[in-house]
């Protein structure tokens, strides 16, 4: 990561003045990132790659609108974002993630009996089930805060909302995706009353 | 997850989304930095003729008439007087920038006839390769068509996908071998290692389209007619793994020695089986 915010700064803004290539370099940067949100959002590895070259070139035509010194990061996640998310509502189905095949591995941590374990992958494929059927956009600010490990502020930008907004739509997003789990899952009714907000 | 007292379940929920978050399997994207530089390059260029100007935005979502018959003059203009080769790279960059992608530019008589695009581009197939090469690098046994009547593939492509090397032989049209609608493409055989499931399959196609089950040399398969636009197949892990429909045409699917064949093609059902059964 060291050295990494001068150099981006400078192919940003070499970019801006019409530096194609030096575009290029920040595109060979960040396609990785791209990819996984676009593929978070469509659950599609065609869909998130037209998503992502649409997404760069969109981005190239925004340059003048970022800010110099912003982080370009989130700038660019909050593109990739709009345009998987724009590609999917004309193809109504649900995402398909899928896991790695994760042998006897469970969800948690610790497990502590075969028939937790069991049980731990039974949950973690319900998990990974409702996920696919949330909204993309529910989807997202999930992996933000879980799989990407973004802070909150950066969350925000990716996400075009005041830092504020962003819990209580990972909260309202927690909240949707405990309705799409089965009852076996969620302990009870009881229970839906807790909000959860990390 | 489920033994947790309800108070703690919001954090435990938290706790298996983060685990789960390690173990999604994102897919390997290729580099998307040529064509993204080549479209920008060649939106430039565009944007430096007097009457492409016009054109400011790079791929706006509507095209005023006007700008677009400029932008397709101008197009017309460079293709006549040369200035710009077109690599098919490039080829495609235009159309995309013209949002023209899948549209034929038709100038008189020989731009369609004449053989500058490969058939597959365009069809994300992977990379260009041979038979020999591709199956060298499979790591499974490729099945070809021996059919005759067909001959050998006219190109041959290789992807690495979600469902691992996956092997593309592309079958130009030809007298007795109709046309997708505006690829050329008579016939796209695609093999893979995954299993068939039926209610994958069915799922998937919906009420979009019917599927009749076919069998292919006593192999397992589907015959799925109404141009379905994905199915999913049994991964490794036993998980379902979407892959596209690159043409708009029929599907006949079968498994066939631990490799899934995907032929996609106008031709009828009989046909498609004829030529199935033939696979070496």
């Amino acid at each position: 990561m060291g050295g990494r915010p001068l150099e981006e700064a400078e192919l940003v803004e070499r970019a801006r003045d019409g530096d194609v290539e030096a575009y290029g370099e920040l595109v060979r940067a960040y396609q990785g990132l791209a990819g996984r949100v676009a593929y978070v959002v469509s659950g599609s590895a065609s869909d998130a790659e037209d998503a992502v070259q649409e997404a760069f070139v969109k981005a190239y035509g925004a340059l003048n609108r970022f800010r110099a010194g912003a982080a370009f990061r989130p700038w660019l996640m909050r593109i990739v974002a709009n345009e998987a998310i724009n590609r999917r509502r004309s193809v109504r189905r649900h995402a398909t993630l899928t896991a790695r095949a994760a042998e006897g591995r469970p969800v948690e941590d610790a497990v502590p009996s075969p028939e937790g374990a069991a049980l731990a992958q039974e949950t973690r494929r319900e998990l990974l089930l409702a996920v696919n059927r949330l909204r993309p956009e529910d989807r997202l600010v999930i992996a933000y805060r879980y799989w990407f490990d973004l802070a909150e502020a950066e969350m925000a930008e990716a996400m075009g909302c005041r830092p504020g907004t962003v819990k209580s739509r990972l909260s309202r997003a927690l909240q949707r995706l405990r309705r799409e789990l089965p009852a076996s899952v969620v302990p009870s009714a009881a229970e839906e009353s807790e909000v959860v907000d990390g | 997850m489920a033994e947790s007292t309800p108070s703690s379940f919001g954090r435990a929920l938290e706790a298996a989304l983060a685990s789960l978050g390690r173990e999604v399997a994102y897919p390997d994207l290729p580099d998307v930095s040529p064509a993204v530089v080549g479209r920008l390059a060649t939106g430039a260029r565009l944007r430096a003729l007097p009457f492409g100007g016009a054109a400011r935005t790079l791929r706006p979502l509507v095209h005023p008439v006007w700008t677009r018959v400029a932008a397709v003059a101008a197009v017309i203009a460079l293709l006549m007087s040369g200035v710009l080769t077109f690599s098919p790279t490039a080829r495609r960059a235009v159309a995309d920038f013209l949002g023209l992608r899948g549209e034929r530019i038709h100038i008189g008589r020989t731009i369609p006839s004449a053989p500058l695009r490969p058939l597959g581009e365009g069809l994300d197939l992977g990379k260009r390769s041979t038979l020999s090469e591709a199956r060298a690098t499979a790591g499974y046994r490729i099945l070809v068509p021996s059919d005759p009547a067909l001959g050998p593939p006219d190109e041959v492509y290789v992807q690495a996908s979600d469902l691992g090397v996956q092997v593309s032989l592309v079958y130009r049209a030809r007298p007795g071998l109709p046309s997708a609608p505006q690829t050329g493409v008579g016939l796209l055989v695609t093999e893979f290692r995954a299993r068939l499931n039926q209610e994958f399959i069915y799922k998937a196609v919906g009420a979009g389209g019917t599927v009749e089950p076919a069998t292919v040399d006593g192999h397992l398969g589907f015959w799925i007619s109404g141009q379905p636009h994905e199915l999913f197949y049994v991964g490794p892990g036993g998980a379902p793994i979407p892959d596209t429909i690159r043409l708009a045409a029929n599907v006949l699917v079968w498994e066939q020695a631990g490799v899934t064949i995907r032929f996609e093609s106008p031709l009828t059902e009989a046909e498609a089986l004829r030529i199935a059964r033939s696979v070496r």
